[in-house]
């Protein structure tokens, strides 16, 4: 890593994670502001931070942009609206892997009749577009990245704007959770259901019960902190697999999909 | 009996959660999960250094009130030796390479216990290692190793579906 002179620095906790970002160039300050993860309270420019990242950000072109992560170059040479992208999801991924009183498992998450309805998925298999869809169904908002859970078992709101692409449009819109009619929940509540699917336009609504362990090992891929803190990892996913059904099926369509799952709810 | 000959099970750097009709087990060195269904798991667990292999049977027949053949338990540690969840002994390298269709043909479809089955796959790579595979466009991904696509640059320029 170069010998850069950085001009601010951000600190900030969130989740019992400490992180820095420290810029070389004051103008990123206040897009950097604008990411700040959900939860997050402000730090001291001086305090200790267990993370920092280093957004190296030549607007004047005399520069190469360049995220660092601790000594390491996660990415160069790209815009540097995407580069402040990149740094939100490096931010919110460090969260989640190393939150020491929470897992976060890559999810979509609604509420219904108070209870949480998990849908795992992988990024862009179509979770935003379900998450929205249940929404418009009468459930209320938790989450479409991921699901927090504390350690008696208890999911949180993690609340973003949702981004959705209009039909025929290949560009997607942040959309607010009132935008679409819904809710936006507060409390924590208890898990009900954890729903495994994946989109297949000519799937057939055919749900099964899955034994404990077989839901969890589904589950673990899911899971941020898996590697990191197995042992943490394991007994809130049991905990939460004691009290859930977990549960699979392929799914048609969101607005069918929807109708159907609250329902099986 | 020499319990070197006796099947062991490993215990060091494996974070294991029973459940009541399974076990899972995580392996901190190679960063695996295994789910352990009842046969295996009871089988694993009985994997004390003191016992045989037909000790075992024997156990599992006074659990499972039913006929346990040895080459159930053969099976299991076959299996459990395999995914590294034993410590090497003489009962392992006995067991290495048991036809698992051989011993389901000499003890019966029919029997009334489960096969052992352990169920196992990689926890994914680090979920910022993930984030380090940054990139322009789909052909830098090809040459990145362990990055969740080796084809797709994706909107936030990184090889991920």
């Amino acid at each position: 890593m170069k010998n850069i002179t950085y001009t601010g620095r951000i600190n900030f906790e969130a989740y019992g994670v400490t992180i820095g970002v420290q810029v070389s160039d004051t103008n990123a300050i206040d897009k950097i502001k604008k990411i700040l993860p959900f939860n997050s309270r402000p730090l001291s420019a001086d305090a200790e931070t267990e993370y920092t990242f280093s957004l190296i950000w030549g607007e004047d072109g005399t520069r190469e942009d360049v995220l660092y992560r601790e000594d390491e170059e996660v990415a160069r040479r790209i815009d540097p609206e995407r580069l402040v992208a990149l740094l939100d999801t490096c931010i919110r991924m460090t969260i989640g892997e190393f939150a020491p009183h929470h897992i976060f498992i890559h999810a979509g998450v609604v509420g219904w009749k108070g209870e949480a309805l998990i849908f795992p998925a992988k990024s862009y298999s179509g979770k935003t577009t379900l998450v929205a869809e249940l929404i418009k169904h009468g459930a209320e908002y938790y989450s479409d990245e991921y699901a927090v859970i504390d350690e008696s078992g208890l999911v949180h709101p993690y609340p973003k704007d949702l981004s959705l692409r209009k039909e025929g449009e290949f560009q997607q819109t942040d959309r607010s959770v009132e935008e679409l009619g819904g809710v936006q929940a507060i409390q924590p509540i208890p898990v009900r259901l954890v729903f495994l699917t994946e989109f297949d336009p000519e799937a057939d609504w055919d749900p099964k019960i899955l034994p404990r362990g077989q839901g969890l090992m589904q589950l673990l891929p899911h899971a941020l902190g898996l590697r990191y803190n197995p042992e943490f990892v394991f007994k809130l996913l049991n905990l939460i697999a004691e009290r859930a059904i977990i549960a699979s099926s392929k799914r048609g369509e969101a607005s069918d999909f929807a109708s159907r799952i609250l329902h099986f709810a | 009996m020499n319990s070197s000959r006796n099947p062991l099970a490993r215990r060091e750097g494996l974070v294991v959660q029973e459940m009541p009709d399974e076990v899972l087990v995580y392996d901190t060195s190679t960063n695996k999960a295994h789910c352990l269904n009842k046969t295996a798991a009871f089988v694993w667990k009985s994997c004390d250094g003191s016992h045989t292999v037909n000790d075992i049977a024997g156990l599992m027949e006074k659990e499972f009130g039913a006929n346990v053949p040895d080459d159930l338990v053969w099976l299991a540690i076959d299996q459990l030796g395999k995914d590294d969840l034993l410590e090497a002994s003489e009962a392992v390298k006995t067991a290495n390479g048991i036809s698992r269709r051989e011993v389901i043909r000499r003890i019966g479809i029919a029997s009334v216990i489960a096969l052992p089955v352990v169920a196992s796959l990689v926890a994914p790579s680090s979920a910022l290692a993930a984030v380090s595979c940054g990139c322009v466009n789909p052909t830098v991904c090809g040459a990145m190793i362990g990055c969740p696509s080796l084809v797709n640059c994706n909107g936030l320029g990184i090889c991920a579906p």
